[in-house]
């Protein structure tokens, strides 16, 4: 890589990934060549005292894992101009038949090329994401595949990167590697036993199962006990032998019980043996939870394309729910993530929902779509009451969330006191300037899936109090949108929109011996991914200012054609969350 | 040698858990915490064990409590780093204890080891270990010991934690050898502490410790949390009996100078070469220290100039011919070199040591050589002695770096070297100016062009901050984003950086501003707030409470002037001009408001503090002076459209 700017320094490192079961480093090698400016100055080649080894922290959790990285830093040495290269060989003797090789990064690439040798006997199978230009032939024993002049890969908020990537699945002649099934079904046979193996509870098991689910008869009630049970467990990864396949294969159901503690996988494997104890038939369904991915490549049959294991419980056919899918041969399947904390049972993840899952679940396993939950499961609906004056306003919020908005507030609620209690203010502080909060309390009532939270509060000086004759203010107090969340840049990226329903109420009494002197004009406007409403109403008897907001978005994909008239949505709503009301002393 | 560590086989031994412990539901020191600290017992030996070879071991104890999922979180997933090269861990004994009194043990099979980095000459690793079946109420106890085969000779031992805390305990037992001495320091300690020695060992304890919170404008961790360390010293390197130890310190400089800033031939003759033709003496000091700071690369600040290998190949020399030679320098070699040109020039420099305030406050009583770590040149000129430092490449000539200055100063003496003070500046000397003239449009938008100059303390740190920056592009966001979080929908383009690494003139910065929807507009009014700089700025202390005194770096002034051209058509409604503060010893707060024929406002805020430090006391009435201030800050101005009805 040439480094073209000062940014670009600390890149100049480096990386051999490897699982140290199964995988062996056998060499990496690099050199920093000086810029052209630096006449006289050498190439630096690095040497065995230059090679660092350091273990690859996993996501949050990880106790033990057996991913490492070999590296050498040769960001101390680059400089604006510097040309730096490596070289790494790696010996993988594990049973993993499939490797991916990304030819676009974060970076500009001029080219990029992934060869491959196989000995006699061996074949191979390639899959290419996304529609880049790639070029393919065979030269040799080699067969290439090569791509030029690619941009980096963009970032845009709400975006999705669809990386450019070509799969290659390797099969040898003894069975040492074998092709994974070529179809979705035949990949969750393929699955299935990791999961359906050593079910057996303990009397302890047993025990506890019975505790939790006394006294309830519903069958539904009994699965949100013992998902509750599993959903309390601690989070914690013990990832092992990731090179034989350690990463898919879950710990058994005893051991995660009696720790108290497992990972997404473990924890599904606890919660459907559970389950199956009390004759509820459950599926590990393994997804991917990665906001800023494309959805499953439904062409690419690779488990590699997931990443998190939930829980797909069976549900009595007569039951009805918005959390429902049906899967031929198994029937109807209700969602729950048992490592979600704060997502109820009932309530999915907004980044899951729409998207596809790979279901385990003996011959009647494959693809299946989660289902995207309503709108209305993901409401907010707030009141506020406020007395504007001259010096302030003072007023009382009182919010209640549902859904995963709930499971937003959970997940801050949950950290100290002390910091929701900032977080809130902070929150205030955006749209109230200097706000106050003189008291609050918060209440999470998970049965229901909702989380409220009230607060009292204070501002000085909120409006444009002008010589105490004109007071000016906007009676949105709360959630102004003020700019767009797109980003600036020119779009380039499809919006993956998240689904908004909020409905809020002001009531506002202003102070006494004034009069409006202008009102803004109600809005209401609406497209196929939303809806927005504002209306104004003055009660002069009472000197109240009443204000309704109502917004709807719905979780759509907006193509980049209709980007436009996204953008002039919300630009729409930014100008009416301004909206100002102009008050004058009589 | 061959040391060979035997971890001893004898059962653990846990203590009882009085069943009062469970029925608390959160703490009692700081409640809203997860978990709580009951107790934290460490036992730390150093031994010498002959023949250059030494031995460390650490012995801990400790006993938590969750309250609820957050404690949980934080406690339930351990890793205890180690240097592999240095030593180990022992056997690490763990328990989970619930409150009905059952008990879960940790597994040895449990606990794994991991090698987290090695290169070179460093391998880490750590024991990584959940506790099991961990739950809200329960207790869990831990119990380890670590030993090394080299000893930390300033091992720095912490009472206070991220978690609230009832009890923490130390015993220290120091090393002992033939001609090194130590002494067991306390910091940040109250009278009231325990502390104690037993047979063997010094004690400390500190009880109902809060835990450890981040708070804006607070002095350095070392000044606040409670911390022993033992501080081994040479007995050679002490003065003698009844001498002063800062007598022996000057005395020390004053060897160190002779050497230090003795100058060679081609030091003499550059040193006459530049002073050539200069008249005053402050002249021919002037030209030296730019010399050393224009001519000398101080390697310190060479990122894209030397490699990381080039700087470890430099050997660091005490001899200003070297430096000259080499062309480069540390900080204090580039120092010494203009010490050693000013003698060269005639004058009589000398070493003085200043103390970097950034990492703890200077006390008298902190006799240790890790006090008073920068170095500076005392001249003396006109009666009065000045301090120059070339090895910080953007501080003005004789000037003293904030975080050196409030503190005190050794000179180099060869007796009778006592400490003596220099006074940082006042808040006329650190001084950001911001000018911004601009124009409003019929709809709202702000455009305007912004010129900020920062001089002093304040144009030193921004300097500074410019060198960690990597590239233009990261110097030039960090100016936009001061706007941009407040205002995200601000456009700022076409920034420019000047004199960032000038030792002389103030950092400048321009850049040209577009703010839409800057003002509100009505149907038939448009009110904006003059104050661009602090739109929307939320208060800087928010929360209610206070832990630790307020800190601030330095005094130091803002002056602000906005100039913004209204549109046409539009008639000032009734206002009222922006209201001053006084703010009394604290400092100074002053607005005004101007209105031209031309329909351009014009509006001035200057802001000076001259205070540093306070009390945490006085946190309620600081906290509402920048409450008060910012709320003025939002001053507006209301204009009517000259053809609607009034």
């Amino acid at each position: 890589m040439r480094i073209r700017k000062e940014r670009g320094v600390g890149q100049a490192v480096a990386n051999l990934y490897y699982v140290e079961d199964t995988e062996k480093p056998v060499s990496i090698k690099a050199w920093t060549l000086p810029p052209e400016r630096r006449k006289g100055a050498k190439v630096i080649a690095y040497r065995q005292r230059d090679v660092g080894d350091a273990v690859v922290m996993g996501a949050g959790g990880s106790v033990i894992t057996t991913h490492r990285r070999r590296f050498i830093d040769a960001s101390g040495d680059a400089m604006v101009g510097s040309v730096f290269g490596y070289e790494t060989v790696v010996r993988d003797r594990g049973s993993a038949s499939e490797l991916v090789w990304r030819f676009q990064t974060e970076y500009p690439v001029l080219r990029s090329r992934v060869s491959l040798s196989l000995p006699e006997g061996w074949s191979y199978r390639a899959h290419v994401m996304s529609d880049g230009k790639l070029s393919h032939g065979d030269e040799g024993s080699f067969s290439s595949w090569e791509a030029r002049d690619l941009p980096s890969v963009e970032r845009q908020p709400y975006g999705r990167v669809k990386q450019f990537e070509l799969g290659l699945a390797l099969a040898a002649p003894n069975g040492e590697r074998e092709f994974l099934p070529e179809s979705w079904e035949d990949l969750a046979r393929y699955f299935w036993p990791y999961f359906s193996s050593d079910r057996e509870l303990t009397p302890e098991m047993s025990s506890r199962v019975s505790e939790l689910t006394a006294g309830l008869t519903d069958p539904l009630e009994r699965a949100r006990a013992l998902a509750e049970f599993a959903q309390s467990i601690n989070y914690l990864s013990i990832a092992l032998d990731l090179g034989s396949g350690g990463g898919y294969r879950p710990r058994a159901p005893v051991e995660v019980f009696q720790s108290n503690y497992g990972d997404c996988k473990d924890k599904t494997n606890l919660l459907v043996a559970l389950l199956g104890a009390k004759g509820v038939e459950a599926y590990p369904l393994i997804v991917n939870w990665d906001s800023e991915a494309s959805d499953v490549d439904a062409d690419w049959v690779s488990p590699m394309q997931f990443n998190h294991c939930i829980v797909a419980i069976k549900v009595p056919d007569a039951y009805e729910s918005p959390n429902i899918v049906q899967k031929e041969g198994v029937g109807k399947l209700f969602i729950f993530d048992p490592t979600d904390v704060h997502t109820t049972f009932g309530d999915i993840a907004t980044d899951l929902q729409g998207t596809k899952g790979l279901l385990l679940a003996g011959d009647a396993g494959g693809l299946i779509s989660i289902p995207r939950l309503p709108l209305e499961n993901c409401e907010v609906r707030r009141t506020v009451s406020a007395h504007l004056g001259l010096a302030g306003v003072q007023g009382k919020l009182k919010e209640v969330s549902k859904g995963q908005n709930a499971a937003f507030e959970r997940r801050f609620a949950f950290t100290n006191d002390r910091n929701y209690t900032e977080r809130v203010l902070r929150w205030l502080g955006g749209s109230i300037h200097s706000a106050q909060v003189l008291e609050m309390e918060s209440n999470d009532y998970r049965e229901r899936d909702a989380f409220s939270l009230e607060a009292t509060f204070y501002a000085k000086g909120y409006g444009k109090n002008i010589r105490d004759r004109t007071l000016m203010f906007k009676p949105v107090l709360i959630d102004r949108m003020e700019v767009l969340p797109f980003g600036k840049d020119v779009r380039k990226q499809e919006v993956h929109l998240k689904p908004q329903c909020l409905v809020e109420s002001y009531e506002l009494s202003l102070p006494e011996g004034f009069e409006v002197s202008e009102m803004p004009e109600n809005r209401s406007f609406e497209e196929l991914f939303g809806s927005y409403e504002l209306n104004f109403e003055y009660d002069a008897e009472l000197d109240l200012l009443r204000v309704n907001r109502s917004i709807r978005i719905e979780p759509l994909l907006v193509p980049l054609e209709h980007y436009p008239a996204l953008e002039r949505f919300y630009k729409r709503r930014i100008n009416a969350d301004s909206s100002t009301v102009v008050l004058e002393a009589l | 040698m061959v040391v060979v560590f035997c971890f001893s086989l004898k059962a653990v031994e846990w203590r009882e858990i009085d069943p009062a412990e469970f029925e608390l539901t959160e703490s009692e020191i700081d409640p809203g915490f997860g978990a709580e600290i009951l107790f934290s017992e460490l036992e730390f030996r150093q031994e010498f064990l002959g023949e250059a070879s030494y031995k460390e071991v650490a012995r801990y104890y400790m006993r938590f409590r969750v309250y609820n999922e957050l404690g949980v979180s934080q406690l339930a997933n351990w890793k205890l780093p180690y240097e592999d090269r240095r030593g180990g861990i022992g056997k690490i004994e763990g328990r989970t204890v619930k409150p009905s009194g059952a008990v879960y043990e940790l597994s040895q099979d449990h606990i794994f080891d991991t090698e987290l980095v090695r290169k070179g000459k460093v391998d880490l690793a750590a024991k990584s270990f959940a506790f099991p079946n961990l739950e809200p109420g329960d207790i869990v106890e831990l119990q380890y010991l670590t030993r090394n085969t080299e000893i930390d000779w300033l091992p720095v031992l912490r009472f206070q934690e991220r978690l609230p805390a009832r009890r923490i305990t130390t015993r220290i037992n120091p090393l002992w050898d033939w001609g090194i001495g130590y002494k067991v320091r306390r910091f940040n300690f109250s009278e009231d502490d325990f502390s104690d020695i037993e047979p063997g060992f010094y004690v400390a304890e500190k009880r109902n410790i809060k835990a450890i919170v981040d708070e804006p404008f607070s002095l350095p961790e070392s000044d606040l949390i409670p911390t022993v360390i033992i501080d081994y010293f040479d007995d050679s390197d002490r003065p003698k009996d009844g001498e002063d130890y800062w007598a022996f310190r000057a005395k020390t400089l004053h060897r160190e100078g002779k050497k230090a800033l003795a100058p060679s031939n081609q030091i003499e003759a550059l040193a006459k070469e530049l002073t050539e033709g200069k008249q005053s003496d402050w002249a021919k000091l002037a030209v030296l220290y730019d010399y050393c700071q224009n001519e000398v690369l101080n390697i310190n600040y060479s990122r894209g100039i030397l490699t990381d290998k080039e700087r470890s190949k430099i050997k660091e020399s005490n001899k200003p011919q070297a430096t000259l030679a080499r062309g480069n320098g540390t900080p204090e070699e580039v120092t010494y070199l203009f010490g050693a040109l000013a003698n060269a020039a005639g004058f009589a420099p000398r070493i003085a040591a200043m103390h970097d305030n950034r990492f703890m406050k200077f006390k008298g009583w902190l006799k240790h050589r890790f006090a008073m770590r920068l170095r500076y040149i005392a001249i003396d000129l006109d009666g009065e002695t000045h301090y120059f430092r070339p090895g910080n490449p953007f501080l003005y000539c004789g000037e003293v770096e904030w975080f050196a200055a409030n503190s005190g100063v050794l000179e180099a003496a060869r007796k009778n070297g006592a400490i003596k003070v220099v006074k940082q500046r006042g808040a006329d000397y650190s001084v950001r100016k911001r000018t911004l003239t601009g124009a409003l449009d019929q709809e709202g938008r702000l455009t305007a062009r912004v010129e900020i100059e920062m001089s002093g303390y304040s144009g030193w740190d921004a300097k500074e901050r410019m060198a960690e920056l990597e590239g233009r592009e990261a110097r030039e966001e960090y100016f936009a984003d001061q706007i941009k979080d407040l205002m995200p929908q601000a456009k700022v383009e076409n920034i420019t950086i000047s004199n960032s690494s000038s030792h002389k003139y103030p950092i400048r910065v321009t850049y040209d501003l577009e703010i839409p929807d800057y003002a509100d507009v009505t149907r038939r009014r448009l009110y904006f707030q003059p104050y661009v700089f602090g739109k929307g700025a939320q208060d800087i202390f928010v929360s209610n409470e206070r832990v630790s005194p307020i800190q601030f770096n330095y005094a130091a002034t803002s002056v602000d002037k906005v100039s913004i051209q209204m549109p046409e058509g539009l008639v000032l409604e009734d206002g009222v001009a922006p209201k001053s503060l006084d703010l009394g010893a604290f400092g100074n707060y002053t607005v005004s408001i101007r209105s031209s024929k031309e329909g351009v406002i014009q509006y001035e805020r200057t802001f000076s503090r001259n205070v540093l430090g306070l009390a945490v006391e006085s946190y309620p009435a600081v906290k509402k002076i920048y409450s008060e201030i910012n709320v003025r800050d939002q001053y507006a101005l209301g204009f009517k459209r000259g053809d609607t009805d009034s």
